[in-house]
């Protein structure tokens, strides 16, 4: 799958674009994990505003890199989910642990305050 | 073949408080305020369509038994939860002392919420009575022992009046037993548990509880697709929202309704029962869990594939495959 990359300062905005899925989600995971890993100023804005589709192993990786925050002190917002993964998060109850804005401006906001 | 569902409950019973009946009994006479009910067909129209289903319902608080009438004279249960007591009572209310049965147990595993019931089957006290058990672990007569024998029961184990055999099986082999067809399937679970696969004349459903699906391990996501390929219904360990299964309680042993619908859609079953539903939760909670497993297998679905028919267990459910 493709990920586009924004540098935001010290972090970055991550875009996943299309399915994440058994078959795209050890490679996003991956990426994930590297843009959070680089110390606790670390802050990723994930942009899931392209992304149609998210099975349990897409949710698990967004489970550990949100581990990996509480463990090493980064940050991890995401925002513009669509309406179907917007309903996924709710039904997996995930709503109730990650962070999620309505567009770009909330989350970059909220890393910044 | 039918299935009656006398316990679905997870980790412990549960009875529903006063207060509960209460909320339940605000709802419907706020729904019925001035309205005017001449017969008592027009009052149970009234409960059956116009009510909220948790309103009218409740899901139970008995832990896991789950009784498989595939039409043969041999009875075929699996697990011995506390719902096995109301099953036991009208097996003596149908055929009385006099009537030696063959009741034929599949255990999952031997934890306390799947075995607790045993002491209170009134057969199990009936000579003539056969009682076969059969399960995948070594020695299970031992947690039956430790549980009918001092302190824990004032009944010994060795004192009941039916003749109880431990019949031994081995996971991935097909057998047959009770006039079905058998196969156990290893289930990840501190302890091991087993799933079971029972088929007769062109029809299977899956018994898999207590049985947690970890996401990223693919070699048993397959295990479990073949497992549950094309069957009537699969009955299923959902206790947990993915998100706990994921985090808090990851390694906890048991599974969620994301999981229950994935591996349905892979498998080409026809229906899923969520099954095991978490002790803490009410009737609306399991209730809205169940709608929006609905949801999501819509969401989920392959475009031109059937849609998988979700339904939730609770205490007294039957179904016709």
């Amino acid at each position: 799958m493709k990920i586009e990359t924004e540098i935001l300062g010290a972090g970055l905005i991550l875009k996943p674009v299309g399915r994440i899925d058994q078959t795209t989600a050890p490679a996003f995971q991956e990426r994930l994990l590297a843009a959070l890993d680089s110390g606790q100023d670390a802050a990723v804005a994930l942009d899931l505003s392209e992304v149609d589709f998210l099975s349990s192993i897409g949710l698990r990786a967004l489970m550990i890199a949100h581990k990996q925050c509480q463990t090493s002190g980064a940050k991890l917002v995401l925002f513009a989910l669509t309406p179907v993964v917007r309903e996924v998060f709710a039904i997996s109850r995930f709503d109730t642990v990650l962070r999620c804005f309505e567009d770009r401006g909330a989350a970059l906001s909220s890393l910044t305050a | 073949m039918r299935i009656k569902i006398w316990g679905c409950r997870g980790s412990l019973p549960v009875a529903m408080s006063t207060t509960r009946v209460r909320a339940k009994l605000q709802t419907a006479l706020k729904a019925a305020a001035g309205r005017k009910f001449d017969t008592d067909a027009a009052l149970e129209k009234f409960i059956s369509e116009e009510l909220p289903w948790a309103a009218t319902h409740t899901f139970g608080g008995n832990t896991s038994c789950v009784q498989i009438d595939a039409g043969g004279p041999e009875y075929i249960i699996c697990d011995m939860g506390s719902g096995l007591r109301e099953f036991g009572v009208s097996m003596m209310a149908a055929h009385g002392p006099a009537k030696p049965q063959i009741y034929n147990f599949f255990m999952s595993h031997l934890h306390w919420d799947h075995i607790m019931g045993f002491p209170f089957f009134p057969p199990a006290y009936i000579p003539g009575n056969i009682i076969r058990i059969h399960a995948c672990h070594p020695d299970p007569r031992a947690a039956f022992l430790r549980q009918q024998s001092a302190p824990c029961f004032p009944v010994h184990l060795d004192s009941l009046g039916a003749t109880i055999q431990f019949i031994p099986l081995r996971p991935d082999e097909t057998v047959q037993a009770a006039g079905v067809t058998v196969r156990a399937l290893l289930q990840n679970h501190e302890g091991d548990s087993y799933g079971y696969r029972f088929e007769k004349g062109g029809k299977s459903v899956v018994y898999t509880t207590d049985s947690e699906h970890k996401p990223e391990d693919i070699a048993s996501r397959d295990r479990f697709v073949e497992f549950f390929r094309n069957a009537g219904l699969v009955i299923f360990d959902a206790q947990y929202s993915l998100a706990e299964a994921v985090s808090l309680k990851e390694d906890w042993g048991h599974s969620s309704n994301i999981a229950a619908v994935e591996l349905c859609h892979q498998s080409h079953a026809d229906h899923l029962l969520l099954f095991h539903h978490e002790p803490a939760f009410d009737d609306t909670m399991l209730h809205r869990i169940w709608q929006e497993t609905i949801r999501y297998e819509e969401l989920m679905r392959d475009g031109g594939a059937p849609p998988l028919r979700v339904s939730s267990a609770y205490d007294g459910l039957e179904l016709d495959l």
